[in-house]
């Protein structure tokens, strides 16, 4: 981690103006923004970590929490709001037992909501990783969830 | 020139609109501005109208402007605020403000309900300085429309020293400002956005493992009950609130302490005091109720009989004291002067050792006495250094030495961290630090060892490539060739081998001495552990005089006033003012002032009065404190006086101890690291028959019928003082020197005795007073300190 991070800072001047591309190059190579991430860039850019964590909070662009194996994203958006997104969403956290925002206690599954992806016609949308998931219905979560549990799934 | 409310008015330029209003006794109701931060525009109640500016433009951040006509009241203004501070209150608990009750509620519910949650001002312990309170009243809201929306976000009461609910946070911002700005620390932040938004740490760790130091300066900038030090938060408004210096360091931050059933209550940093300016540290702002209040504060007398410690009246302990001193010969009787002592009680213990026991044996028990005074005194002709804190604020370069001044002197901190913003380059040599690290521009990881190799090495960079100033060297210093010729023959890599940096470092460090001109020097206690104190002094006032000034040098000291206690002659070698005690007429002048013989030869310094005690040629030791081997083995000695305000370690070989009192009960001065006078001021009246120490001294002058001691008030001495001490006019910040030359000393491997220094074993870091381990009394102090020493 910190090798990395040094890496990073070494493309970026050392000043508080690099700090959200920083930030984004962190994120890009890790996965999502780290305490020891934080404070390798507090050192780096001479800036208190609390005052980082304060900028990359205000972004939604990143992640405080290490990603699972796999990124489910349900849509919330109009369309699939209409069409029961969030009863998806309601079944997705019932069956990992986490929130939006987090991960799974054994990193296979990080969860999160997203507003469109595009794809209105097939409301309600799951995807994960970058296989789309449409017409989603409650009782076949568990089942679409339970084909990323076996280790040999690929991307 | 500008028109505000059809007034025409000049300003400066630069200000804002607010600061103009202001200026000009126009009040414009705001919460997030505040004259010490720079503007911000969160709170939106000090929007005003200006003629040919679009919508309503907040004053706070709008700058004035030649020609601006501007309206700061009328109805649709009043309106636009009302609504602005129903959206504010619509998130922090209102019930109070807009209670039809209020008045008959406030009368009669004089003391604030202890509960865990505030759910409106009856409850909330801000409430006599809530500053939303103010400006609801001043708008005269009534009614709010908005429903009300409770945060319930937990309390945090984990942390040391404060409170914080965010239930009541406006989010005006000015914590995250004063912690970022002034203090240059960054321990908080806004987090998130949005409805989520909170002031908070990263990853919500705790402020304890954040690198906050708990200055409370966000405690005192909070315009709510947010924020509140916890140790005070119930105690309701104080009965009186009195105006002293803090003594607990030597920078002299002058704070106001509140009081109430003859009690210090609480702290609170004065906005006017000429060296703090609002600021404090952890120790000025909540530590002094706690250590002045403990239970087992010293009250009565207390004299040895059959091995026991037992209480006495005054008159037998004073009695039994004078009559034991007078019966000793002058060379066996020392005296240990604490630093913590006023000029007054400083004064009147070296008067009565010099005329009263007629020796010249007393000397201050702290780090900097002796070979550091002496190097000043050799140096400028008197012990103190040549830099004001204003000086720190005007220099272009800073270098902070030997000291870790956040922990030590966080006050300066301010004064440093304001220079830096105005574009001074500060560089630290000492140990490595995440929080310094920010706040400095370079640097330097040397051990005590090598601080003369480098600074050797600066002065032969500076001289070589001749980046000094020559007409002030030309006109005002002497022995510049000495010096030039001592660096001639040494290469620059051999010298700075011991410090452990390359070449290029140091002469990267150089260069930004080099291209500037004024600048300010701090020393720390840590060049104590040098091979050679005082020749580092010598090396450091060098680099400020070959930079065109002889000011600027500061040293750091620990004690609150070391430096008036040095000022008043409490030294085996100066009589007051640093005047020598072979100094013919010094002499004759004191002894014509005091209408008595002074003793001849210089007297005993605190370490060799310890080691005469060791032996037995000193029999009677008198200590006002100050600090002392933790096992003190004197089994020679005859008779140990104490004064004191806590039991100590040494109650063990005291032979009588007397009651002395705290900063807070007493009036009288001291004496800043910048030669600042300053006043003490009683707040509260001595513990049980507790005593001032002058008092005590001139109690037992009368015992022993000595003559000059008859003072019925510290004023009275300090009028002395005055007439007798060159130094010493009247309060503020007197004067080093005014002659023309100042020498130059030569680079050279001058030799160091090792026993001149009082203790190895002396703890170089503030948490002393009067003998008294601080976060013993206060155990919040302790985990800060933890922390931060662990670190």
């Amino acid at each position: 981690m910190q090798k990395i991070i040094e890496k990073i800072m070494r493309f970026h001047e050392e000043e508080k103006g690099s700090l959200i591309p920083i930030l984004q190059a962190v994120q890009k190579e890790c996965g999502y923004i780290s305490e020891e991430a934080v404070n390798a860039i507090a050192k780096g850019i001479k800036m208190s970590e609390h005052e980082i964590y304060g900028v990359a909070t205000f972004y939604a662009q990143f992640r405080f929490t290490k990603p699972g194996d796999h990124q489910i994203r349900v849509c919330v958006g109009t369309a699939c709001h209409v069409r029961g997104g969030e009863q998806i969403m309601e079944m997705v956290e019932k069956t990992l037992n986490i929130k939006s925002g987090e991960t799974t206690p054994d990193s296979i599954f990080s969860l999160e909501s997203v507003a469109c992806m595009g794809c209105c016609a097939l409301a309600p949308v799951m995807v994960i990783d970058n296989k789309i998931y449409g017409n989603v219905a409650s009782p076949a979560v568990d089942n679409i969830l339970s084909h990323y549990r076996s280790p040999n799934v690929e991307e | 020139m500008l028109t505000i409310d059809g007034k025409e008015v000049e300003f400066r330029e630069g200000a804002t609109v607010l600061e103009v209003a202001r200026d000009n006794g126009i009040y414009i109701p705001s919460l997030c501005a505040h004259k010490e931060l720079s503007p911000f525009g969160a709170c939106r109640l000090c929007l005003v109208k200006v003629e040919n500016m679009r919508g309503f433009p907040p004053a706070c951040t709008t700058p004035a402007a030649r020609g601006m006509k501007i309206i700061t009241e009328d109805p649709e203004l009043r309106n636009l605020r009302k609504n602005v501070l129903e959206l504010i209150l619509s998130e922090h608990p209102n019930s109070c403000l807009i209670c039809d009750q209020k008045e008959s509620c406030e009368k009669y519910y004089i003391c604030p309900t202890k509960s865990g949650r505030v759910t409106g001002c009856t409850f909330c312990p801000a409430r006599d300085r809530c500053e939303l309170r103010k400006v609801t009243e001043y708008l005269g809201l009534k009614e709010i429309r908005i429903p009300f929306n409770y945060k319930d976000l937990p309390m945090e009461r984990e942390d040391p020293f404060f409170d914080r609910d965010y239930n009541l946070c406006i989010l005006c911002g000015r914590c995250v400002r004063v912690c970022q700005e002034v203090r240059g620390i960054g321990a908080i932040a806004f987090t998130k956005r949005g409805h989520d938004t909170k002031i908070g740490t990263a990853f919500g760790k705790f402020h304890l493992d954040g690198g906050c130091r708990f200055c409370g300066a966000c405690v005192d900038v909070c315009p709510t009950g947010a924020l509140s030090a916890r140790g005070s938060k119930w105690h309701g408004l104080p009965e009186k609130e009195v105006t002293t210096t803090c003594a607990l360091c030597s920078v002299g931050c002058r704070l106001k302490l509140e009081a109430k059933w003859e009690r210090v209550m609480a702290v609170r940093p004065d906005e006017d005091g000429p060296v703090n300016h609002g600021q404090a540290c952890v120790r000025g702002r909540f530590c002094i109720p706690a250590l002045v209040n403990g239970a087992e504060r010293l009250k009565y007398p207390l004299i040895r009989k059959e091995g026991r410690l037992v209480p006495a009246d005054w008159e037998e302990a004073a009695e039994l004291v004078a009559k034991r001193l007078g019966s000793y010969s002058p060379e066996e009787v020392g005296f240990l002067a604490s630093p913590f002592l006023t000029n007054e009680a400083a004064y009147l213990l070296q008067k009565f050792a010099r005329i009263g026991t007629r020796t010249n044996n007393i000397d201050i028990a702290s780090a900097f006495s002796g070979p550091v005074i002496d190097a000043h005194v050799r140096r400028l002709g008197v012990g103190a250094g040549t830099g004001t804190i204003e000086d720190i604020e005007r220099a272009e370069w800073i270098i902070v030495i030997g000291a870790d001044v956040l922990t030590s002197h966080p006050v300066l901190t301010v004064s440093i961290n304001k220079a830096r913003r105005q574009g001074t380059t500060v560089c630290l040599i000492g140990p490595e630090n995440d929080i310094i690290l920010r706040m400095v521009d370079s640097l330097v990881p040397v051990q005590p060892s090598g601080y003369l190799p480098l600074l050797s090495g600066i002065l032969k960079i500076l001289v070589d490539e001749e980046a000094f100033d020559k007409d002030f060297v030309a006109r005002r210093c002497t022995g510049f060739e000495n010096l030039k010729r001592s660096l001639l023959d040494m290469d620059l890599e051999e010298i700075i081998a011991p410090c452990g940096l390359s070449v290029d470092r140091v002469k990267g460090l150089a260069s930004q001495i080099l291209k500037s001109k004024r600048g300010c020097i701090l020393y720390g206690s840590k060049i104590l552990e040098s091979s050679n104190p005082q020749q580092v002094i010598h090396l450091l006032f060098n680099i400020l005089l070959l930079k065109g000034s002889h000011s600027g040098l500061i040293p750091l000291r620990i004690e609150g006033n070391e430096q008036g206690a040095g000022d008043m002659g409490a030294l085996p070698n100066f009589f007051p003012g640093y005047r020598d005690v072979s100094d013919k007429d010094a002499v004759s002048e004191l002894e014509e002032a005091w209408s008595a013989k002074l003793p001849a030869e210089t007297g005993a310094s605190y370490s060799e009065m310890i080691r005469a005690a060791g032996r037995g040629a000193l029999k009677v030791l008198y200590i006002t404190g100050g600090w002392m081997p933790d096992q003190i083995h004197l089994p020679q000695i005859d008779f140990i006086v104490l004064h004191g305000i806590y039991p100590s370690p040494l109650f063990e070989i005291a032979d009588v101890v007397f009651p002395s009192v705290a900063f807070t009960e007493e009036d009288g001065t001291i004496t800043s690291l910048e030669r600042r006078v300053q006043c003490l001021a009683a707040v509260v009246k001595p513990i049980g028959m507790a005593l001032p120490d002058w008092k005590i001294i001139c109690l037992i002058a009368e015992k022993m019928k000595v003559e000059g001691f008859d003072f019925t008030s510290a004023e009275e001495v300090f009028n002395e003082i005055c007439r007798v001490n060159p130094l010493i006019s009247g309060y503020g910040i007197w004067s080093p020197r005014t002659s023309a030359e100042f020498a130059l000393t030569p680079v050279e491997d001058s030799v160091w005795k090792e026993s001149e220094i009082i203790s190895e074993k002396m703890p170089l870091h503030p948490l002393y007073y009067r003998g008294i381990d601080i976060t013993e009394k206060v155990q919040d102090l302790k985990l800060v300190y933890e922390r931060i020493l662990g670190e």
